[in-house]
C-alpha cells in the first residue's frame, strides 16, 4: 500500500461487454424463447390516409395454428406519447382507432404457434378502408384546405415552439450584412443492427413481464401500464443486451402493447421480431425540416441577430416531435454569441410515416443549416471561417436569455486545434479544382433537463451495495443500448471506491429490481445524470466507510480519508489504510449485520431550459470530389472536440468514429425515398449505409475542460460528434465544385447535374 | 427472415435433376448458391414450392482452363474461386474485375456465376464481362445438350431462354485473342458493397494501331445487359485518340436506354454510361 493511488479516470478501459459480444454469447432479446412462445405479427395499413370501415378478422381467427387476433376494438382506445405533461400532445393509440394515417399504421395483430402461420393469417384479415385524402409534405399540409389528420389541430399544425429574446429589428437595422438561406435536410433511418423485438410474459395475476430492444424501460413500463390500464407495478420491464437505438427505441411501440395484451389473453407468451422491411417502411425516422434561416452580421463579423424559421415534417403522429421542435431552436443559435434571437418551429402533421428522435434530436438539422450559413456568410464578407467562428465563439458563463448559461466550454481552443491539425491556413491558400476542405461546429446538450415525460421520480438513481469481500454491485436502470454507459458507470463507481472495474458487479435493465428511476437514454444524458447518481451513492456508503476508519485508526478530525487500490486510508498515510472489504466487514458488524448499500440520485435542477451542461466541437472534412461523376470522396476527416474530462478515450473514440459513419451516411448516401406515403427502398441494398470501406481515416483530439455538474468533470460525446460531419462535408464540396448544396443528401448525381450545368 | 415453406430438394445426379423438374415444372427452381433467390423468396418477389439445389451433382463441379477450349465454370463454381483462378487473372481481367466488386467477401463464396446469369438481373455484375468475352453456355436437360452465347440466354430483366427442364451445366469463356485486353468499371452510391446504379465491360485488341476488336457492354441501363453496337461501331478500324474516345462515349450514353429509379436518374445514369466507357477506353488504350 506504498504505491501511489490509481485512477481509473481517463483510462483506456475495455468495454465489459466486448467478450461476450464478440463471440456471440451476449444474449439479445431476439435470443430469448419460453415456452409454449407464440409468435406475433403486426396487421398495417397499406394505405396512408382512410376511414376502417370494418374489419373482419373471421378467416384468419378460424386459420389452424392462430390463438388470438386483435384489432382497435378489442383493446382501450387510450392515447398515449412520451409528452405525459402536454396530454393534448399524446396523439397515438396502440392500434388504429376508425382511422389509419400513414402507410404501416398498425391496425391488428396476430399471434400463433409460429411465426409462418401468423403471417398467413395476418394476410387473410380483411380490412375495409374508405380513402380519404391524403397528404406528403409540409406545405400541402399547410395549403388552405388540406385534409386534416386529426381533429384537433386545424392546418395539421401540432405545435408551434418560440424562443425569443433581444431586439432582432434592431439588430438587422444595425447590420452591415445580412443573409437568408432556405436550407431542406431528408429522412433517415436509424438503421439500428437489431431490429425492434419484444417477447412478454402474464403471470396468472394478470402481472407482465416484457423483455424488449429499448433505450427507455422506464417510460415503456409507464405508457405499458397505462394503455393496458394496469397498476405501474404490475409491469415489468426487462432490457437485455440491446443492439442500438439511435433515439429510435425511446417510446412504447405498438408489438410491446401487443405482446404484453395477448399474453395475457392466450396465457402464453409472444413475442413480436419486426422485420427490417418493416423497420424501413413504416419505422420512425429522423425529421425532414426545412429552415429558413436570415443572420445580421457587422463588417468585422460580428453577430448581431439571428431568426430561424423550421417546418417539421412529423408524418401522422407527434412521438418525440415536440422535443425535437424545441431543440432545433435551441441549436439554431447555439455555438456563437447571438445578441437577438427569433425562433419559430413549425410541427407539421402529414400522412409520412411518423419522424422521431434521432442522435442529436434536431441539431443535425439545425446545425447543417446554421454551419452552412456561417460558411457562406464567411465567404461574403471576406473573413476566413474560422475567424468568423473564433470572433463569435461562445465561451464559458455566456447567457442565453432565459435558456440556458454555458458552464465548461472550450469551443475556442476546438477550433484553434482543428485549423493546426488540419494544415487549414496553408489548404485555403492552396485551392484546387475538385479538392475542398470544409468546417462546421456543434455545441450539444449533456442530457435534458426537460421533463415532458412528467416522471414522479428523479431522473437517474443509482443503487451501492459493497460487500466484505471487497466487491462491490452498482444497480441502475441506465440503459446501455451498445454505446458503452455501463462500463462509464461502473468505472465511475469503482474509481469511487477505489476498486477494480472487475470488482464491481452490475445490475441493470430491469424496472423491477433497480431502483426508481432513470429516464434511460437519450439526449446524451446517461454519463452526466446516471453518472451523478452512481457518485452520489458511492457518496453515501463511503461516509459510513469512512467514519469506520475513522474509528479505528483513531484519526484526528482533520484528515481526509480516501479509497485507493482496494483500500480505504488517511490521505496523508496512504500506507495506514484497512483493506476495503474489512472495512465493510466492520460497518455492516456496527450494524448488526444489516449490509451496507446506499441510493443515489440525480435530478437537474436551477440550469435553464436545456441542459446542465454543453460540449463543444469543430471538425474539418478533407473531400475530393470527381468532377466528371459526382462521386465524392472523404479523405480524412479532423475532429477537435470537448466533452469535459475524457472518463474512458476509447469509449469517445468509438462514439466519434461511429458518429463519423452515421454522419457520412446523412450527407451523401443515405435517404428514405418516398413516393406518396410509400417507403420505397426498404432494404440494405438501396439505403445506403457507408460500408468500412467508405471510412475516412480519422485524427481527432479533445481539448479537456473540467464540467462542474459532470461527474468528474465529464460532459457527453455521443450525439454531438453526429452533427457537424454534414455541413463540413457540404462546405468541402462546395469548395471543390462550387456547388452549394442547401438540399440533403448531397448526391453524385446533384453535383453532376449542376456541374453540368442543368 | 421470414422464408415461406417449401420444399428442398438436392438430388445428386442430373436424371434425378431433371425428373423432379419435368414434375414440379414452374413450381420448382433449381439454386446454387441461393444468394439472390432465398431474399427474393423472402420478400415474396417470387414464389415457388420447390427449390432444387445443384451442390450434390458432382458434374457439375469445376473449373479449368485450358488454351484450346477458354475457361470452364461449372454451375456450381463459386465466384471467389474464379476471382482466384490464375488463368482467370491473367486472361480474363474484366470477369475478375466484376467479381471483386460483386457484394461482399461472404457472397462471393456462396453465390455461384451461373447463378449470378441465369438470375438475368439487369445489373448483375458477371454478365457484362461474360458477354463482352464472347462466353458461351451449355445447357443441358433431359436427353438435350445445347449451346447458345451468354447474351442470348438473358432475355429481360429476370428472364433467360430455359426451358422449366433446363439447366445451364456451364459457361465457357473462349481463349483471349492476341493482344486482347479488358477491363469492367461500375458506378454506385457506395464504394464498395453495392449494387450497380451503372457498370460498364469494354474488351478489345488493338492491332496495328487500330482498334481491330471492341466488345462494349452495359450494365443496369436498359432491361438487360445491352450491347453498345454503336459505340463499338465508331470505334473499329480508328485509331485511339481522345477525341475518338469522347465520341464512342457519347455514343454509349446515346444508345442505352435506362430508367430514373431508386439508384439515379435516366440522366445520371447515360451520363455515368459515357464516363465510364470514356475512361475505360483511355485507360486500356495506354495498356500494352
Amino acid at each position: 500500500m506504498s504505491e501511489q493511488r490509481k485512477t481509473l479516470i481517463g483510462k483506456r478501459v475495455p468495454r465489459l461487454d466486448a467478450h461476450a459480444k464478440v463471440t456471440g454469447t451476449a444474449r439479445y432479446t431476439g435470443d430469448l424463447s419460453l415456452p409454449g412462445m407464440l409468435y406475433g405479427v403486426m396487421v398495417r395499413s397499406p394505405v396512408a390516409h382512410a376511414h376502417i370501415k370494418h374489419i373482419d378478422v373471421s378467416k384468419a381467427r378460424a386459420f389452424p395454428g392462430v390463438k388470438c387476433i386483435i384489432t382497435g376494438n378489442d383493446v382501450p382506445a387510450i392515447r398515449y406519447g412520451n409528452w405525459r405533461l402536454v396530454p393534448e400532445l399524446q396523439d397515438e393509440t396502440v392500434l388504429a382507432h376508425d382511422c389509419v394515417r400513414f402507410i404501416g399504421d398498425e391496425v391488428a395483430a396476430v399471434a400463433a404457434i409460429d411465426e409462418a402461420t401468423a403471417r398467413k393469417a395476418a394476410e387473410l384479415i380483411d380490412v375495409e378502408y374508405e380513402p380519404l385524402p391524403a397528404v406528403f409534405n409540409v406545405d400541402d399540409a399547410m395549403a388552405e384546405g388540406a385534409p386534416t389528420l386529426h381533429s384537433h389541430r386545424e392546418n395539421n399544425l401540432s405545435l408551434e415552439r418560440k424562443i425569443d429574446y433581444g431586439d432582432l429589428e434592431k439588430a438587422f437595422a444595425e447590420a452591415d450584412y445580412i443573409r437568408e438561406d432556405t436550407f431542406t435536410t431528408h429522412a433517415v433511418s436509424h438503421a439500428y443492427m437489431e431490429p425492434c423485438v419484444a417477447l412478454a410474459q402474464a403471470d396468472a395475476d394478470g402481472r407482465i413481464t416484457l423483455w424488449t430492444s429499448t433505450q427507455t424501460p422506464y417510460y415503456v413500463q409507464c405508457l405499458l401500464a397505462q394503455t393496458m390500464e394496469l397498476r405501474e407495478n404490475d409491469v415489468r420491464v426487462i432490457k437485455p443486451h440491446v443492439g442500438g437505438g439511435f433515439g429510435g427505441k425511446m417510446e412504447l411501440r405498438p408489438w410491446e402493447f401487443c405482446a404484453a395484451w395477448m399474453a395475457r389473453e392466450t396465457g402464453q407468451p409472444v413475442k413480436f421480431t419486426l422485420t427490417r422491411a418493416e423497420e424501413f417502411a413504416s419505422g420512425r425516422r429522423r425529421h425532414p425540416v426545412k429552415i429558413t434561416s436570415k443572420i445580421g452580421f457587422k463588417k468585422d463579423g460580428s453577430i448581431t441577430g439571428k431568426e430561424v424559421i423550421a417546418h417539421l415534417d412529423g408524418g401522422a403522429y407527434n412521438g418525440m416531435g415536440p422535443t425535437a421542435t424545441f431543440l432545433i431552436g435551441n441549436f439554431g443559435a447555439m455555438l456563437y454569441r447571438v445578441p437577438a434571437y427569433r425562433y419559430r418551429g413549425n410541427y407539421i402533421y402529414t400522412n409520412n410515416p411518423p419522424a422521431g428522435a434521432m442522435r442529436g434530436f434536431g441539431a443535425p438539422q439545425a446545425l447543417f443549416a446554421g454551419e452552412t450559413q456561417m460558411n457562406l456568410a464567411a465567404d461574403a464578407l471576406g473573413i476566413d471561417p474560422i475567424e468568423l467562428r473564433l470572433k463569435n465563439a461562445m465561451v464559458e458563463g455566456d447567457k442565453i436569455p432565459g435558456v440556458a448559461t454555458i458552464g465548461s466550454c472550450g469551443f475556442i481552443e476546438c477550433l484553434e486545434k482543428v485549423r493546426e491539425l488540419s494544415n487549414w491556413d496553408e489548404r485555403q491558400a492552396d485551392a484546387r479544382p475538385g479538392e475542398g476542405l470544409g468546417i462546421a461546429c456543434y455545441s450539444f446538450i449533456s442530457g435534458g433537463v426537460f421533463n415532458w415525460f412528467n416522471t414522479q421520480y428523479t431522473f437517474s438513481a443509482a443503487e451501492v451495495r459493497v460487500f466484505d469481500d471487497g466487491t462491490a454491485q452498482l444497480s441502475t436502470l441506465a440503459a446501455d443500448i451498445g454505446q458503452g454507459s455501463d462500463l462509464i458507470l461502473v468505472q465511475i463507481l469503482a474509481e469511487e471506491l477505489g476498486l477494480e472495474v472487475s470488482d464491481i458487479r452490475l445490475v441493470t435493465g430491469d424496472t423491477a429490481t433497480c431502483p426508481q428511476s432513470d429516464l434511460g437514454t437519450w439526449g446524451s444524458r446517461v454519463t452526466l445524470m446516471a453518472g451523478n447518481a452512481v457518485r452520489d451513492a458511492a457518496h453515501k456508503v463511503k461516509e459510513q466507510l469512512f467514519d469506520m476508519v475513522s474509528l479505528k485508526l483513531n484519526l484526528n478530525v482533520i484528515h481526509e480519508i480516501e479509497c485507493g487500490n482496494g483500500h480505504i486510508y488517511p490521505k496523508s498515510k496512504p500506507a495506514h489504510g484497512l483493506p476495503f472489504g474489512d472495512v465493510v466487514a466492520m460497518v455492516q458488524r456496527s450494524n448488526r449485520g444489516k449490509p451496507l448499500k446506499a441510493t443515489g440520485y440525480y435530478t437537474p435542477r436551477d440550469c435553464g431550459l436545456v441542459s446542465p451542461a454543453f460540449s463543444f466541437g469543430a471538425q474539418v472534412a478533407d473531400t475530393s470530389v470527381d468532377l466528371e461523376t459526382g462521386m465524392v470522396q472523404v479523405n480524412k476527416m479532423f475532429t477537435v472536440h470537448d466533452c469535459g474530462t475524457e472518463l474512458n478515450p476509447m469509449a469517445v473514440e468509438g462514439q466519434l468514429e461511429g458518429s463519423i459513419q452515421m454522419s457520412l451516411g446523412y450527407a451523401l448516401s443515405e435517404e428514405l425515398l418516398m413516393e406518396e406515403g410509400k417507403t420505397l427502398n426498404t432494404s440494405f441494398l438501396d439505403y445506403k449505409v457507408p460500408v468500412a470501406e467508405d471510412m475516412p481515416p480519422s485524427v481527432s483530439e479533445t481539448i479537456e475542460t473540467y464540467e462542474e455538474t459532470g461527474p468528474f468533470g465529464a460532459k457527453e460525446a455521443g450525439e454531438g460528434l453526429a452533427c457537424p460531419t454534414a455541413p463540413a462535408i457540404a462546405d468541402a464540396v462546395r469548395k471543390a465544385t462550387g456547388l452549394c448544396c442547401k438540399d440533403l443528401p448531397i448526391t453524385s448525381d446533384k453535383i453532376r447535374s449542376y456541374l453540368s450545368g442543368d | 427472415m421470414s422464408l415461406p415453406e417449401f420444399n428442398f430438394h438436392s438430388p445428386s445426379h442430373t436424371d434425378e435433376l431433371f425428373r423432379l423438374l419435368q414434375e414440379f415444372g414452374p413450381s420448382a427452381r433449381v439454386m446454387s448458391g441461393g444468394t439472390d433467390l432465398l431474399i427474393a423468396l423472402d420478400g415474396g418477389r417470387v414464389h415457388y414450392k420447390h427449390l432444387i439445389s445443384l451442390k450434390e451433382i458432382a458434374v457439375l463441379n469445376g473449373l479449368d482452363y485450358d488454351s484450346s477450349t477458354g475457361l470452364t465454370i461449372s454451375a456450381n463454381t463459386v465466384l471467389a474461386d474464379v476471382a482466384a483462378f490464375a488463368p482467370a487473372l491473367e486472361h480474363y481481367a474484366c470477369l475478375v474485375d466484376s467479381i471483386e466488386e460483386l457484394a461482399t467477401v461472404q457472397v462471393r463464396h456462396k453465390a455461384s456465376v451461373v447463378g449470378n446469369i441465369c438470375n438475368a438481373s439487369p445489373a448483375a455484375d458477371t454478365a457484362t464481362p461474360l458477354m463482352a468475352l464472347g462466353a458461351r453456355a451449355v445447357i443441358i436437360g433431359p436427353g438435350l445438350k445445347r449451346e447458345i452465347s451468354v447474351e442470348e440466354l438473358i432475355t429481360g430483366p429476370g428472364k433467360t431462354c430455359l426451358a422449366e427442364y433446363e439447366i445451364v451445366q456451364r459457361i465457357i469463356v473462349p481463349p483471349p485473342g492476341e493482344h486482347q485486353r479488358s477491363l469492367f468499371l461500375k458506378h454506385s452510391p457506395r464504394s464498395r458493397v453495392d449494387i450497380a446504379a451503372t457498370s460498364a465491360c469494354i474488351s478489345l485488341c488493338i492491332q496495328d494501331g487500330v482498334f481491330a476488336e471492341v466488345s462494349i457492354f452495359l450494365g443496369s441501363v436498359a432491361p438487360r445487359p445491352m450491347r453498345a453496337k454503336q459505340a463499338e461501331a465508331v470505334l473499329k478500324g480508328k485509331q485511339p485518340d481522345p477525341d475518338l474516345l469522347q465520341r464512342a462515349a457519347a455514343t454509349a450514353g446515346e444508345e442505352c436506354s435506362p430508367i430514373s429509379d431508386l439508384r439515379a436518374s435516366e440522366e445520371h445514369k447515360r451520363h455515368m454510361v459515357g464516363v465510364l466507357i470514356f475512361r475505360g477506353l483511355e485507360q486500356l488504350a495506354v495498356q500494352t
